[in-house]
């Protein structure tokens, strides 16, 4: 009796798992329920080339791919099990946590002594990195995939403010980001080279990892800044190129959300300003605008979602900016303000950063007479920037990177009458080309 | 496809159990469990499908043939047909795994140049070349009759339980089964809980290990120092044995399942009191197959002592280099080579009267062992080795082993499998089993209940550590 009793239990569970993740995929296909997408890459599929049975093999192999993307997203209560297998695994590692933060306290370099400045010497300005603001830091480990290791990192400010936020760092070795960064440097110089009628800028976003200081910050770790003198150093006479600067800690946390890679609305508005220093001097930036929160929601970001963090989110904030009349086809900010304040937003299912920041492929300023049209070639970094960014010039054309495969960019250049263009990429994937979709190479010139 | 993926665990399994159950004919199981097979062998990488299906067939025309030489006494015939199979099945081997490694070291040793063949391992090549060549010996052998059809020797080969990371099950073990057999209810319900206790070895004991063995190996063993080096080797050690015996719980327990009795693989080889006691215990359809078709056949110990010790030694220099085509391979088929006559000729006798030593002995072997088959060149070995012998002290560099183990994720859940781990491989599980069959009645069944529910939970944590191991996140969310 137990045995029939065990094998029942069994079965029903089997059975849960082989029928539950079709009859949610159909379910949610049937509009009778929503499953909740928590982002998990596509199953990567053979590729199957010069054989005769190429179509073949091909088919099978998609149809294996599906079958595992259903059957892993689709689980029934896939995000439950995972956040709970996450704070499981959270708590069981608690205690040795602590111990790690101990030893490696108990280990801590003492801070270098700062030699007194010679008069002789003219003063320069002061690093971005000052180390006296920060009294200690502690970073912990998260994730780690074939891109990045994720860190949680903790910083305890000397007036005694204490914050964490998240951060990433490519998992490539030293040849490999050299031998990246210097194929990316020869893709942008082509792009900047194929036509002499356009001026052609380039902002890179750093990241936390770009900046001098981030050996310090998480230990075992090193500063990519090399890479990225190294890729500037690179770039021809043809391209205006400036660093969109992360800043000191404090400034990453005001200019970065804390869990996510992207540059939050305050951050992208210093860029805005940054971009018009560098194209258009002579232009007056739109000042910040009103901000709006959306306290009842939690944003979430990508780090985030990797660590399996619930308990650090940032408050999702937006800024009202006092523009003049323009025109963005799909784009309605306030009503894009009201839908957003009537949900909340608190599982880690949603990006509200690309939720919010639609991929506006155009923008114009009608009464705008600058004379200037603003091709932008970017990726989501562009999202929250490029209505902003319009009101600097008559026409913006946002042009997202998985588009670059095939286009044809000189003769955009001529169909649009561009006269600018700027390119903005995530570092990770300007300087690395990390998950290799820059797509810069697949752009056609002739 | 792995055993413990989600498209395995949820789609697979419960699907081939369900319809293996659904229908009746033997051969109709037969039919289904060979096209489940094959599909499960295509789901990595379908282009070795033919490798697999060639392999079958020139194993099932070998003992025809070497079966009909047998029946008209035509013994150039026999031995003709058995050296046609083995070159065959041996060169699709040498081919598939061993050219690359072969041409490699030509050109090291010659200077030449010669174009180095760029060939993925077909994933089990290893298994079923020996299952088949041990069906074509047995046949020349007498021991079994040829099959006539070729649908049963397929589905000897190709069964799923055993195809792609054994036990190697030699076709006499299974020979009636594959023509006549039933599955009684105590067959599905040991088999599931077999299944079940594979899958936890492999997944909650085998795969956490695996991330801190991964983790200090991948770092220098000059940075390790003295304690994360000898907790990498550790960790891989029982990595490498709940791994391996937890696939082998789960090919037993399908088998039982479907009413095959694979042998056993493993016998708490971490528990053996010698070197030779720990080859009785460790992979144990490996270790026959190479005593039965190689080391006998050479003449085994019954020759003088200088032979003896080449029959050794061509029998280790081949089960290192079964295990892959690397020199660290062959090194530690060596390594255990040179220790079995060291420890037949000058000191097993002594050992064996020391009991605790003995253990402690036989497991330091076995651990260095693993240092050698784990590490990815010669120079990594020696170095890791000095790292465990503190020659780099307590680590070198500015990673202290403090972050090495933070970071080769060494925390708490990394102590409680270890923990487990341990009680396991010492035969915690054997002493309960014992307990619970010389109990009265009633603490028996009761014991046998809770050992129901602890399965269920095992299942349950199990899957839930699968679905959180497919978790993957896009980092670019929406992209």
């Amino acid at each position: 009796m137990k045995k029939k009793i065990y094998l029942a239990a069994a079965g029903v569970l089997f059975a849960v798992l082989l029928l539950g993740a079709p009859l949610a995929w159909a379910g949610e296909r049937a509009g009778l329920w929503h499953v909740r997408d928590i982002g998990n890459e596509k199953t990567a599929v053979s590729h199957y080339e010069g054989t005769p049975l190429d179509g073949a093999l091909n088919a099978l192999a998609g149809i294996k791919g599906s079958l595992s993307d259903l059957y892993t997203n689709y689980m029934p209560n896939y995000y439950g099990t995972v956040l709970a297998w996450g704070r499981v695994r959270d708590a069981l590692n608690a205690p040795t946590a602590a111990l790690y933060r101990a030893a490696k306290a108990s280990a801590a370099r003492p801070a270098p002594e700062t030699a007194p400045p010679d008069p002789g010497t003219p003063q320069t300005e002061s690093p971005p990195y000052d180390p006296d603001r920060v009294a200690s830091v502690y970073s912990t480990l998260l994730a780690e995939n074939q891109y990045n290791r994720v860190y949680q990192i903790d910083v305890t400010f000397e007036d005694g403010e204490e914050a964490s936020f998240l951060d990433a760092v490519v998992n490539l070795s030293d040849d490999e980001k050299a031998a990246r960064v210097r194929a990316q440097a020869a893709e942008v110089n082509r792009l900047a080279d194929a036509n002499p009628n356009v001026n052609f800028y380039l902002l890179l976003p750093m990241r936390l990892q770009e900046a001098e200081y981030f050996g310090d910050l998480v230990a075992g770790e090193e500063s990519t800044y090399q890479y990225m003198e190294e890729f500037l150093s690179l770039l021809s006479g043809n391209v205006t190129a400036e660093v969109w600067d992360v800043g000191s800690v404090r400034d990453r946390m005001e200019r970065i959300y804390l869990t996510d890679h992207h540059w939050n609305a305050y951050g992208s508005y210093l860029a805005f300003r940054q971009i018009c220093g560098m194209i258009r001097p002579e232009h007056t930036p739109v000042e910040l605008g009103t901000p709006i929160d959306f306290p009842k929601s939690r944003f979430y970001g990508s780090y985030a979602r990797t660590g399996m963090t619930p308990d650090l989110w940032d408050v999702f904030r937006v800024y009202d900016y006092d523009l003049g009349p323009y025109t963005c086809p799909g784009w309605d900010f306030e009503s894009r303000v009201a839908s957003f304040s009537a949900v909340e937003y608190t599982t880690m299912d949603h990006s509200l950063y690309e939720e919010f920041f639609p991929r506006m492929a155009n923008v114009r300023y009608p009464e705008n007479e600058t004379g200037r049209n603003l091709m932008v070639l970017s990726d989501s970094y562009a999202e929250i920037l490029v209505q902003l960014l319009g009101s600097a010039f008559d026409k913006t054309y946002y042009f997202y990177n998985n588009t670059y495969p095939g286009m044809p960019y000189n003769q955009f250049i001529d169909r649009y009458k561009i006269t600018d263009v700027l390119l903005v990429e995530f570092s990770e994937r300007m300087l690395f080309n990390l998950r290799n979709d820059c797509f810069l190479d697949q752009i056609i010139v002739k | 496809m792995l055993f413990s993926s989600v498209p395995f665990i949820c789609l697979f399994f419960p699907l081939f159990f369900l319809l293996y159950y659904l229908i009746r004919p033997l051969r109709a199981k037969n039919v289904l469990l060979l096209v489940f097979s094959l599909v499960f062998y295509s789901w990595g990488r379908i282009i070795y499908l033919p490798l697999i299906l060639a392999a079958s067939l020139i194993g099932w025309l070998g003992g025809l043939m070497i079966g009909r030489c047998q029946k008209a006494s035509r013994r150039g015939g026999e031995i003709a047909s058995l050296v046609v199979s083995l070159a065959l099945l041996l060169g699709m081997l040498g081919v598939f795994k061993y050219a690359g490694f072969f041409v490699e070291n030509v050109n090291s040793l010659t200077g030449a140049s010669l174009p180095v063949p760029q060939i993925e391992l077909p994933i089990g090549i290893s298994f079923y070349t020996f299952q088949i060549l041990s069906y074509v010996v047995d046949v020349y052998r007498r021991e079994v009759p040829a099959q006539k059809n070729l649908g049963i020797v397929m589905v000897y080969l190709c069964a799923f339980p055993q195809l792609i990371a054994g036990p190697v099950v030699r076709y006499q073990t299974v020979e009636a089964e594959l023509t006549e057999r039933s599955v009684s209810l105590d067959d599905v319900y040991d088999g599931l809980r077999r299944f079940i206790i594979g899958l936890g070895k492999k997944v909650l004991i085998a795969n956490t290990m695996a991330v801190a063995a991964d983790g200090i190996f991948s770092f220098d063993p000059a940075a390790c120092g003295l304690v994360a080096s000898w907790i990498g080797a550790l960790a891989y050690t029982m990595q490498i044995y709940f791994d391996f015996s937890g696939y082998s719980d789960m090919a037993i327990g399908m088998g039982r399942m479907m009413g095959f009795h694979y042998l056993e693989n493993f016998d708490h080889p971490y528990t053996a009191v010698s070197v030779t006691d720990f080859w009785r215990r460790w992979h144990i359809s490996m270790s026959s197959f190479f005593r039965d078709y190689v080391y006998i056949p050479l003449g085994g110990n019954r020759v003088s002592k200088p032979r003896w010790i080449f029959n050794i030694a061509v029998v280790w220099m081949l089960t290192g280099l079964w295990h892959g085509a690397a020199w660290n391979f062959v090194l530690w088929g060596v390594y255990y080579g040179v220790l079995l006559v060291l420890e037949k000729l000058l000191w097993g006798k002594a050992i064996a009267k020391i009991p605790v030593l003995r253990r402690v002995y036989t497991l330091l072997i076995v651990v260095v062992g693993w240092v050698i088959f784990r590490s990815e060149s010669l120079g990594g070995i020696g170095r890791m080795l000095y790292a465990m012998a503190g020659g780099y002290g307590l680590g070198q560099g500015s990673l202290t082993y403090v972050m090495i183990l933070e970071r080769a994720g060494v925390g708490g859940v990394f102590v409680i499998a270890f923990a487990a781990a341990i009680l396991l491989s010492a035969g915690l599980g054997r002493t309960l089993g014992r307990w619970v069959r010389e109990a009265a009645p009633k603490p028996r069944a009761a014991a046998e209940a809770v050992g129901c529910v602890l399965s269920l939970a095992v299942l349950v944590l199990s899957v839930a550590s699968i679905a959180s191991g497919s978790y993957n996140p896009f980092i670019y969310f929406q992209f």
